[in-house]
């Protein structure tokens, strides 16, 4: 078995070498295949990592009444400094609000200006603690809706739910262009083993007539196959991870970006191994496919 | 070593490549097959081979009817017969080195007892210093010694050799057999397929001679083939 595989390997890299022009079409298949895979494997993680970055610290601003007083605001106050829940909250007055805006949306500081009242609510902006969950914020949001001088409590649930929903998507789109492309390359590596063929098929009158066996000349075609994918899948996951680089270096010198807080993390090695398993994979399917179909007969010593 | 019992091969129907054919050849034995173009010389080497199945009759090859032999045992018996191909037959995109041990490798032999073995019989037909040329830089007289030394580098029991000096100029068609009396007195059977006379007239070896597909003459000693 060791001798089969040695000779089939040592007879399939000399070959790819010889005919490399021919099996950059197949390797660029293959990694462009897996490239576009590994690049929406990688959106989709991140993404579903800033939802649940986002989730794990849940945040919330409560809005108050323009009639809230100040023993109203001081009870408020009072019960979220008495709470177990909250890490952290800051208190907005009505100027503070306006203020902020106007420091936000310099262009329309005198359309504020020009108002006769100052249409920003007070409010207070409440961090829980990380890891609190949604039914510990729900019995908190009760509490305090039962308090006076509140307007309106704001947790924007639906950012998240539609984030995520996104994240998946993303993910779910990778699944089905990457079947696509996976297919896509089965069929192109099976098409070049058939021109490596075409171009070695006295090779393998002459291999049978001097006794090789099936095995011994169909392995190697399959081990090239098989190389070919293996390789075009590791240079396609290599421009990921060069992506991954990229977008990260972009992230830390453009700090005004919304998500420049965020840190993508590349896919986890379990992910790496699968595209490659399933470049390599491809390669196998399409030599086989080009043997079965095209090869069989003229290896066949029948 | 080789019997024929009655053989028949065609193409077409009524029209026979070979009638008849009867014979045997005995281990060590030195034969020539001659006959003129079309008589049917390679159809029987490929019939050794099992390069085609005969449409009548036995063929024992090393006391295997290969008339019957499974498929999966064909590349061993190949393996065991030396063939010097008229045209050849050397692989383009492999050097000489690579051409002469290509079946040893698949025989799983390492890369050292390759090297001794190919050094040995290249010595043999004079192209030890060519190893890593590639065939096309090779002359035809070359190419063909090639052809030889693959034929022999797995010490055959029983060399075929078709039409081997036909692309030779007299010198090296000499050679050539001068190099198959050698491989023979070593207790190789040999059986070259020529049409050239003087050659056959100069070795006095054994001959037997087709005509139109039929055996015209054997000049061997006359051995009754029994019915199968």
């Amino acid at each position: 078995m060791l001798q089969f595989l040695y000779f089939s390997f040592s007879e399939a890299i000399t070959s790819l070498w010889r005919t490399r022009i021919l099996n950059l079409l197949s390797l660029g298949t293959i990694m462009f295949a897996m490239f576009i895979l590994g690049s929406f494997m990688f959106v989709g993680l991140n993404l579903k990592k800033v939802t649940l970055d986002w989730q794990d610290q849940i945040q919330f601003n409560v809005f108050l009444k323009d009639s809230c007083t100040e023993q109203m605001v001081k009870a408020i106050d009072d019960h979220l400094a008495n709470s177990f829940f909250v890490d952290t909250y800051t208190y907005l007055s009505k100027t503070d609000a306006r203020d902020r805006f106007q420091d936000n949306f310099a262009a329309y500081k005198n359309v504020v200006d020009n108002l006769d009242e100052n249409p920003f609510p007070a409010s207070f902006q409440v961090f829980l603690f990380k890891g609190t969950n949604r039914e510990t914020f729900e019995s908190l949001r009760e509490e305090l809706a039962n308090l006076q001088g509140i307007e309106e409590i704001y947790y924007d649930e639906e950012v998240f739910q539609r984030l995520e929903l996104f994240a998946g998507l993303i993910q779910l789109s990778g699944w089905f262009f990457g079947v696509i492309v996976i297919f896509s390359s089965i069929f192109t590596i099976s098409n070049v083993l058939k021109l490596t063929f075409f171009t070695r098929r006295e090779e393998v009158d002459i291999m049978k007539l001097v006794g090789a066996s099936r095995a011994y000349i169909r392995g190697p075609f399959i081990v090239e196959g098989v190389l070919q994918g293996l390789l075009g899948a590791l240079v396609g996951v290599t421009l990921v991870y060069i992506g991954h680089l990229g977008l990260s270096r972009w992230l830390t010198s453009n700090p005004e970006f919304i998500l420049s807080n965020v840190e993508p993390v590349f896919l986890p090695f379990k992910w790496v191994l699968f595209l490659v398993a399933a470049g390599g994979f491809s390669g196998l399917v399409g030599s086989l496919f080009s043997l079965n179909q095209f090869l069989e007969e003229h290896i066949s010593y029948q | 070593m080789i019997r024929f019992y009655h053989v028949y091969q065609s193409y077409q129907k009524d029209v026979f490549a070979l009638s008849d054919i009867s014979f045997i050849v005995n281990p060590g034995e030195f034969i020539f097959l001659t006959g003129p173009s079309g008589a049917g010389k390679t159809t029987l080497l490929k019939l050794i081979i099992r390069e085609e199945v005969p449409k009548k009759g036995q063929i024992l090859v090393h006391g295997q009817n290969v008339s019957s032999i499974p498929v999966s045992k064909i590349p061993r018996l190949r393996r065991s017969i030396g063939v010097v191909f008229q045209d050849f037959k050397l692989i383009r995109t492999k050097t000489v080195f690579e051409n002469v041990t290509f079946v040893l490798k698949t025989l799983g032999v390492d890369l050292k007892e390759r090297r001794r073995r190919a050094h040995n019989v290249l010595k043999m037909v004079g192209l030890q210093h060519k190893t890593h040329f590639y065939p096309l830089e090779l002359s035809g007289g070359e190419q063909q010694r090639v052809a030889v030394a693959r034929a022999i580098v797995n010490d055959p029991a029983l060399l075929l050799a078709d039409e081997p000096t036909g692309n030779l100029d007299p010198d090296r068609a000499g050679e050539i057999m001068d190099l198959f009396e050698k491989i023979n007195r070593k207790g190789t059977t040999v059986l070259v397929a020529t049409h050239d006379r003087d050659m056959i007239q100069r070795m006095r070896k054994r001959v037997i001679s087709l005509q139109a597909g039929r055996l015209e003459h054997d000049s061997g000693p006359q051995i009754q083939v029994e019915e199968t």
